[in-house]
């Protein structure tokens, strides 16, 4: 009994030696554990952590995952490691293999004697495919990332801070890159206002305190601050972009700091015009010596001195420019990355809004009616042309203010959202209001579109503010989102305006001396409503600015529509006379200036936000009028016979392309009762007409033809539009004979090959128009082997690369397409060879 | 199926407002280059409106311009009457300001507009005359306002104490002094020259002006007056106490109010009923002031309808 016990202590004894001896030790990841299918140099970093009290001697590491076997064993050797020390492995990912979940077993070990120590760790390592072609849907705040996904978003806002928890931060994108959402960080200005006030004359900050943007050390602080952000996340794909300062030129005024005193002298030779002190000008009628008859001197002191201010005099469209410029010049070269701004058109009428931020956006609240978005938009594309290839995107407000749409609870047939939520300042946009808005806004060339109030689109969160009244609205846009951008949103991208044959000028020189005259970007100026009415008419108003003017844009437009135009400057006036010499037709209001004899003259309008349905009626009735007298003169694009179907073209090569919106509503049972939104949208039917010579049209988000049938001077077809829903109508001179994919016999997994898809017309011809396919890779079984994909096929001819898996459990896949104008289908089999 | 669609066409051929003469209407329009054709459209006042107007600006191209312009001010097109008047306005001839005259009594409130801003460039005696006529007579005050050709300038009210921002400490009033009635004394301006005339400045001559009570002045000897009418008054304020801002205080203003305090403009009212003024840079202390208030009546009871008052705040 006494030997056998001794014998266990010994035992003991020497198992914890051993252990003494043996140490500890632990693997962690740092970093990421989510990359992009085909991502260069994608690595995992683990490191081998010494948490025992002596020195670790060199040791191995092997890295295995399940599902690669033989195509992904890692080996590498471990120096000694000191104690409470770490040594950092990096780890190359392999990502030439299927989308999916790979759990990574890690195994460290040391020969620490007679009980060698090892050290195991395991986590799961995310392929996911990339989307290059998307359109980008943007959520204006931050949400659950499943539930956007479902819906569709494919971005968001997710401030970074490289100050603290940066481990955690990255955890966070790699969740928003395993769900397929961008993160946008927010760049804010933070406390520095304070610290840097725009001031007045007296040296005083302003009533409402702004920042002064001109102040060279605000402008480093901030640029430094969105260069950290990029430097500690920058090599993370998931932050896909920034958005940068938002609502902040509300408040802007001119500062008298010093900063923009010097930088007016210097773009002008002479000191800021002394009868400055806000961010607007006196009205016209109390400027003294201000010409009678209102067309203006170009160099008018005040005129000069307000263009400056609003371009770049305070200090900050350049101040955006910089912070982009901040994040872009610390990430790696070549990196996908945009940053934007908005609301950019909340100013006057004058290029330059955003600086040189990447892309440009502005939001709209789409009641009493929706044509709000149509009108918005097209200001945002006026805003656009200063700087082509600037992206555009347009936000819908998926908030609506309680006080506007459904004020008060002293109302009969309360709907129940009311009796829930009597208190609720902001509610859910009305479905069909957001399915119309869809269509108006993306019958635009955007580059992409937003929705902000996350908590009343999608599910309520701690916002005191946002409540969710109506859980159709997001339903409606995963709807959309499915059916029409993820197939159509490379399409719709692409297809470019049309140079404008009607346009609407909007004045600089009127914004300033007669600003209420001027929308800025509310959409609900006099200008605006009848850029309205012109939609109804079946008109395709575009909005110029003088800029515009200058330059040249002139040149084509047909019509031009002169609505408040209380003050011009002289080059404009002279170039709006030669136009009319030259057989342009002008419709001008009582405001215009002396001086221009409109062709047609128009009496502005007054909204009656009580009466949302006579207002419509009348605004419809002022469309046919100015239709009427137009008539014989200019002929529009295209016709229906329901002034409630709205029609906008663009075109590309021989094809048109045809956006139809159903803009027929009625007061429904969601806010309806009050009276101030018809938010109900009612089925419409009409026959669209053509006059050109149109052989085929195609539906594109049915994919199959449209029946044609001759119309006046070209064709008619008949459309029927469901409440609030659009359609995309390609319009081609010749129809669409035969669609072949092309790619080779065999193909060496993992190394990429070329393939290529034709379509030509009926004559064998390539099809000279931007057609939108749908490509998907399926095996033997014809099971999904990658996500599809949905390139444009442009004059009849488009090139394309892939790389097949290394892991395919396959030796035959299928390259398969399908037109998405006419419906057709075409494929190709090709032999899979393991590397 | 065939004919339905036939019948379509038909039926948006109608409603799409192609009208049959359409295309001629453009071709006609194209071919207004020649004077007899522009002559012809613009003398049939049935012809279409916009191949009138074009054949209009045509014709101020040639050299018949000016005798076009002058026949044009009796056409029943009011912007082709402005375009008459805006043309006329360069042209130097008596003629052209005999007929300028003649459209400064338009119907159309617009050209007469015009009319008086071209005519007020013409140094002549007939256009001065006219002018005054106008001033006179005319119902709209923005055409009188250009006849007389003195607008009021405002540069906007100074900003009150309570409405810094950052002032961060309580606002309490010390003092108020209540505006004499008994040395009130109004005057209307039927014309609104009184600007011009100097009724705002400190030592003006009022001895002639009517004394007034506060209170709509058609209940005091001014029963259909509608026009601007003039209030002046004197009071004294006491030696000075401390202080931080002064402010006048007007509680209910019948119209639109500007405010003179010993002939310096210190403020005005677009309508409200209310008005408060920081005066404390103008306001005199231990000694005489004088204030000069405009007011623009309106609709209803015009004027001063309530006491002023003179406030001190701390």
């Amino acid at each position: 009994m006494k030997r056998n016990f001794g014998y266990a202590l010994l035992a003991a004894l020497v198992v914890h030696a051993a252990l003494l001896c043996a140490g500890e030790a632990r693997i962690e990841l740092k970093g990421r554990s989510v990359f992009y299918r085909l991502e260069p140099e994608a690595k995992i970093i683990l490191e081998v952590v010494n948490s025992g009290k002596t020195e670790l001697p060199a040791g191995t590491m092997t890295v295995s995952a399940d599902g690669l076997g033989s195509l992904f064993p890692f080996h590498a050797r471990l120096p000694p490691i000191s104690a409470g020390g770490g040594h950092r492995v990096e780890v190359p990912v392999p990502v030439v293999v299927q989308p999916g979940g790979y759990l990574f077993s890690v195994e460290a070990n040391w020969n620490t004697g007679s009980d060698p120590l090892v050290a195991r760790y395991r986590k799961t390592v995310s392929i996911v495919e990339k989307n290059d072609e998307a359109m980008p849907v943007v959520m204006w705040g931050t949400g659950k990332l499943t539930e956007l996904k479902r819906i569709g978003f494919t971005h968001q806002l997710y401030s970074l801070n490289p100050a603290s928890g940066v481990e955690r931060q990255i955890q966070g994108l790699d969740a928003h890159l395993r769900y397929g959402i961008g993160a946008l960080d927010r760049a804010g200005i933070g406390p520095l206002t304070r610290q840097y006030p725009r001031l007045d004359r007296n040296g005083v900050s302003y009533a409402r305190p702004n920042l002064d943007a001109a102040n060279p050390e605000a402008v480093a602080i901030l640029r430094a601050k969105a260069g950290k952000v990029a430097e500690c996340f920058g090599s993370h794909p998931a932050f896909a972009g920034a958005m940068i300062h938002t609502e902040v030129r509300d408040k802007t005024n001119p500062s008298f700091s010093g900063f923009e005193q010097e930088a007016y002298r210097k773009f002008s030779g002479v000191e800021v015009p002394t009868e400055v002190n806000s961010r607007w000008s006196l009205g016209y009628q109390s400027i003294p010596g201000l010409p009678d008859f209102r067309v203006v001197p170009d160099h008018h002191p005040l005129l000069t001195y307000y263009r400056w201010f609003w371009k770049i005099g305070d200090g900050w469209n350049p101040l955006h420019g910089s912070v982009s410029r901040g994040y872009h010049d610390a990430l790696p070269a070549g990196r996908g990355f945009w940053s934007f701004h908005d609301p950019v058109v909340r100013v006057p009428p004058v290029w330059g809004g955003g600086g040189e931020v990447d892309a440009i956006s502005h939001w709209t609240y789409s009641y009493p009616d929706p044509l709000k978005m149509g009108q918005v938009t097209d200001e945002l594309l006026a805003m656009g042309d200063g700087r082509p290839g600037q992206m555009l995107m347009k936000m819908t407000q998926a908030i609506w203010y309680r006080s506007q749409v459904a004020p008060g609870n002293d109302i009969a047939d309360k709907p129940q959202w009311a009796v829930d939520k009597p208190d609720a300042p902001f509610i859910s946009i009305a479905p069909d209001n957001l399915r119309e808005a869809f269509w108006l806004k993306i019958a635009r060339r955007l580059d992409g579109i937003m929705y902000h109030g996350y908590p009343s689109l999608v599910e309520e969160t701690s916002h005191k503010s946002y409540f969710l009244t109506n859980t159709e609205s997001r339903e409606v846009l995963a709807e959309l989102v499915r059916d029409v951008i993820v197939p159509l949103g490379a399409l719709l991208k692409t297809i470019p305006e049309p140079p404008p044959r009607m346009a609407i000028l909007e004045s600089f020189a009127t914004s300033i001396f007669a600003p209420k005259q001027h929308s800025f970007g509310w959409g609900g100026s006099w200008s605006a409503l009848l850029h309205q009415a012109l939609q109804w008419a079946h008109y395709q108003p575009a909005i110029l600015y003088e800029e515009h003017i200058r330059r040249g844009d002139l040149d084509n437009v047909e019509v031009l529509i002169l609505a408040g135009c209380e003050v011009l400057p002289q080059s404009t006036f002279d170039t709006i006379r030669k136009f009319q010499e030259r057989g342009g037709i002008v419709v001008g209001d009582e405001f215009l200036v002396p001086g221009i004899l409109p062709d047609i003259s128009v009496r502005s309008f007054s909204y009656d936000y009580s009466r949302p349905d006579r207002s419509k009626e009348q605004l419809q009735k002022l469309g046919m009028e100015i239709r009427r007298q137009l008539e014989p003169f200019f002929t529009s694009s295209a016709s229906a016979d329901t002034q409630d179907m709205i029609l906008r073209m663009r075109s590309y090569g021989t094809a048109d392309y045809l956006f139809a919106i159903n803009d027929r509503r009625t007061f429904g049972d969601y806010v309806g009762q009050w009276g101030k939104v018809m938010e109900k949208g009612l089925p419409c039917r009409g026959a669209v007409s053509v006059p050109k010579p149109v052989q085929a049209a195609y539906d594109l988000v049915k994919h199959c033809p449209v029946p044609l049938s001759p119309g006046p001077n070209g064709v008619m077809f008949e459309l029927e539009l469901a409440p609030g829903d659009g359609k995309l109508i390609m319009l081609a001179a010749k129809p669409i004979g035969s669609l072949l994919i092309d790619a080779p016999g065999t193909v060496t997994a993992g190394k990429e090959f070329h393939y290529s898809i034709r379509i030509t017309d009926t004559d064998g011809q390539p099809f000279a128009a931007l057609v939108p396919v749908e490509l998907t890779l399926t095996d033997r079984q014809g099971r999904k082997l990658l996500a599809e994909r949905f390139p444009v096929v442009k004059d009849g001819i488009f090139e394309g690369r892939m790389t097949l898996s290394v892991n395919l459990k396959t030796d035959k896949v299928r390259l398969n397409v399908r037109c998405l104008a006419s419906g057709r289908t075409a494929s190709c089999d090709i032999a899979a060879v393991s590397p | 199926m065939k004919i339905y669609h036939y019948l379509l066409s038909a039926a948006t051929l109608i409603l799409s407002g192609v009208y049959a003469h359409g295309g001629d209407l453009a071709e006609q329009r194209q071919r207004l280059r020649e004077l007899p054709a522009m002559q012809s459209a613009l003398d049939r006042p049935e012809e279409n409106p916009v191949l009138r107007r074009t054949a209009f600006r045509q014709i101020l191209k040639t050299r018949e311009a000016e005798p076009a312009a002058i026949r044009a001010l009796g056409d029943r097109d009011e912007e082709i009457r402005k375009a008459a008047v805006y043309l006329l306005r360069s042209r130097p001839s008596s003629a052209a300001e005999e007929a300028l005259i003649r459209a400064g009594g338009d119907e159309n409130a617009e050209v007469r507009y015009l009319a008086v801003l071209s005519l007020r460039e013409r140094p002549s005696s007939e256009s001065r005359n006219f002018l005054k006529t106008v001033a006179a007579r005319e119902s709209d005050p923005r055409i009188r306002k250009a006849a007389l050709g003195t607008p009021i300038l405002s540069t906007g009210n100074r900003r009150l104490l309570r409405d810094d921002p950052f002032w961060d400490y309580d606002i309490v009033k010390v003092g108020a002094l209540p505006i004499p009635e008994s040395t009130l004394k109004f005057q209307t301006d039927p014309i609104a020259d009184g600007q011009s005339k100097g009724y705002q400045e400190a030592g003006f001559n009022d001895s002639a002006w009517k004394p007034i009570k506060f209170g709509a002045w058609q209940g005091q000897g001014y029963p259909e007056y509608r026009g601007t009418g003039w209030y002046r008054v004197r009071f004294d304020m006491a030696a000075k106490t401390e202080h931080n801002a002064v402010e006048l205080f007007l509680p209910e203003v019948g119209g639109s109010a500007w405010v003179w305090l010993n002939g310096v403009f210190v403020g005005e009212s677009k309508g409200e009923r209310t008005v408060r003024l920081d005066v404390t840079a103008e306001i005199n202390w231990n000694g005489a002031n004088e204030l000069a208030v405009r007011v623009d009546g309106n609709d209803g009871p015009g004027g001063l309808l309530k006491p002023l008052t003179i406030e001190i705040f701390k």
